[in-house]
């Protein structure tokens, strides 16, 4: 080395550590002497040279952290339940810590900040599991049969909606029905079997629900109208009654508009639709041709007549 | 603590001993989180870093050859996942005086008389250029040697030798001041 030519840095780096042969440390210390960069830059590195800066892993997130290595221990060795809690003991210290390990499932805590900040983002390779595909899409089959139980009743509105006649949309013999409680206050049907299937038909109906319920245009709870909402709309709440004591004011209980309309059904009865799986089934329950057969999801079969 | 080197215990964790892995884990975690922390800044986030870091180790430990050194392996693993937390991160409000800060300092003897001092240290850390910071983590905070720090970091010896150098004293200027640290040799 000479003067003209400054050390390079590993030099000067060795040099700082003590790792230079007594000769060359004895070269830089000469040339630090009469440069007055060197000596700077040396001093600079020697006040960065960082010196205990390590610090101690936070408590909580070292237990936290053994917790979930235990867990991932006892999964890669195959470990469960006693097994897995074993493992925790092992890395957690459990007398240490205090941790009830009965309570650690094998994909290990939350982390707090996960808790906080992500959204079950589980997996052990970040300590906590990821959940189960298959446990994600449990709600898949409710929410299908949710579905087509929903298109169904949207399906009976539009056909209610549908009817061309513009004619009541509730027969006599359904507000009769309606109004024949035994404490004489008016409730709607109590179920769409009871408001149009023929009466032989309606135990069947009624077993063989939903499959093959028969649903009606002008059921109160499909058509989503209440006792309040007859009120609202300038009704009362017993409207119904009203409607059924004029309709049995005719002496015969049968649709003003359609005096026969209980003797031929097929010709003056309501639309009635009914969901069914059965391919062969060619008939509505009250043997009446069907007028409509409507594929739905999953193999259903909407058949109205 | 024993004083067992660590590839004993690594071969015994290999085996199937648990008490060897727990071991290597309390014996290396602080530095593994310092580390961490050099990169990500945030104590909760350098504790998610150990979390995955060690993680990791434990699934690949079958696959580490045991002719280098385990502290190698093990910090360029850190570095790695810091890295990658950093790139996935999604910007969020600090607040110093919150929970997670506060509960960070639970094991430190003293926080009062050294936290300013790391934190200094740490935030100036992590304004440094990704070559510098990792040789000086690597050296100054992990403890590496500089032939483990150049094979983390697949750099020649004296490349390593020249960035911790070049950091350092770059750390000093950042920090203004020649004194702070407290490491003068």
């Amino acid at each position: 080395m000479t003067d003209s030519r400054h050390p390079h840095d590993e030099v000067l780096f060795d040099f700082l550590e003590g790792a230079l042969d007594v000769t060359h440390t004895n070269e830089v210390r000469a040339h630090l002497e009469r440069c007055s960069a060197c000596a700077a830059f040396v001093d600079a590195a020697r006040a960065g040279a960082l010196r205990d800066v390590v610090e101690p892993m936070p408590a909580a997130a070292s237990e936290r952290m053994h917790v979930a290595l235990a867990a991932a221990w006892a999964e890669r060795n195959g470990a469960a339940g006693v097994g897995a809690g074993a493992a925790v003991d092992v890395l957690t210290g459990a007398e240490e810590t205090g941790i009830d390990v009965a309570s650690i499932d094998a994909s290990g805590p939350r982390s707090l900040r996960s808790s906080r900040r992500r959204s079950s983002r589980q997996n052990t390779s970040r300590g906590p599991a990821r959940t189960p595909r298959r446990d994600r899409f449990r709600w898949v089959t409710p929410a299908l049969a949710f579905g087509v139980l929903a298109l169904l009743a949207g399906t009976s509105v539009f056909l209610v909606d549908d009817d061309p006649g513009g004619r009541p949309s509730t027969s006599a013999q359904d507000r009769n029905a309606s109004t024949s409680s035994d404490d004489g206050v008016a409730r709607p049907p109590e179920s769409a079997t009871s408001e149009s299937a023929p009466e032989g038909d309606t135990s069947a109906s009624a077993t063989a629900a939903p499959a093959s319920a028969p649903i009606t245009g002008n059921s109160p709870g499909v058509a989503g109208m209440t006792e309040e909402d007859d009120a609202a709309a300038g009704g009362t709440s017993d409207g119904v009654q009203q409607d059924a004591a004029k309709s049995t004011a005719t002496g015969s209980g049968a649709d003003p508009a359609f005096p026969d309309s209980q003797q031929h059904p097929d010709t003056y009865g309501e639309p009635v639709c009914v969901a069914t799986t059965d391919e062969t089934q060619l008939t509505l329950p009250d043997g009446r041709i069907p007028q409509r057969i409507i594929t739905a999801p999953l193999g259903v079969l909407i058949i109205c007549g | 603590m024993t004083t067992e080197p660590d590839l004993e215990l690594v071969r015994r964790a290999k085996a199937g001993d648990q008490d060897a892995f727990a071991v290597l884990v309390r014996r290396h975690e602080a530095r593994v989180f310092t580390v961490a922390k050099g990169v990500v800044r945030s104590p909760e986030d350098a504790a998610d870093v150990a979390q995955e870091t060690f993680i990791a180790v434990l699934r690949h430990l079958v696959s580490f050859q045991e002719t280098a050194q385990f502290t190698t392996w093990l910090h360029r693993i850190a570095l790695r996942k810091a890295y990658d937390h950093v790139r996935r991160r999604v910007p969020e409000p600090v607040d110093p005086a919150g929970y997670a800060v506060e509960s960070m300092d639970a094991r430190d003897p003293d926080p009062q008389a050294t936290h300013l001092a790391r934190g200094d240290l740490l935030e100036a850390l992590s304004g440094l250029d990704e070559g510098f910071r990792d040789a000086v983590l690597l050296v100054d905070v992990a403890g590496l040697g500089v032939d483990e720090a150049a094979a983390a970091l697949g750099v020649a010896p004296g490349t390593v030798k020249s960035r911790v150098f070049r950091g350092r004293a770059a750390l000093a200027r950042q920090l203004g001041t020649h004194g702070h640290g407290g490491a003068s040799k």
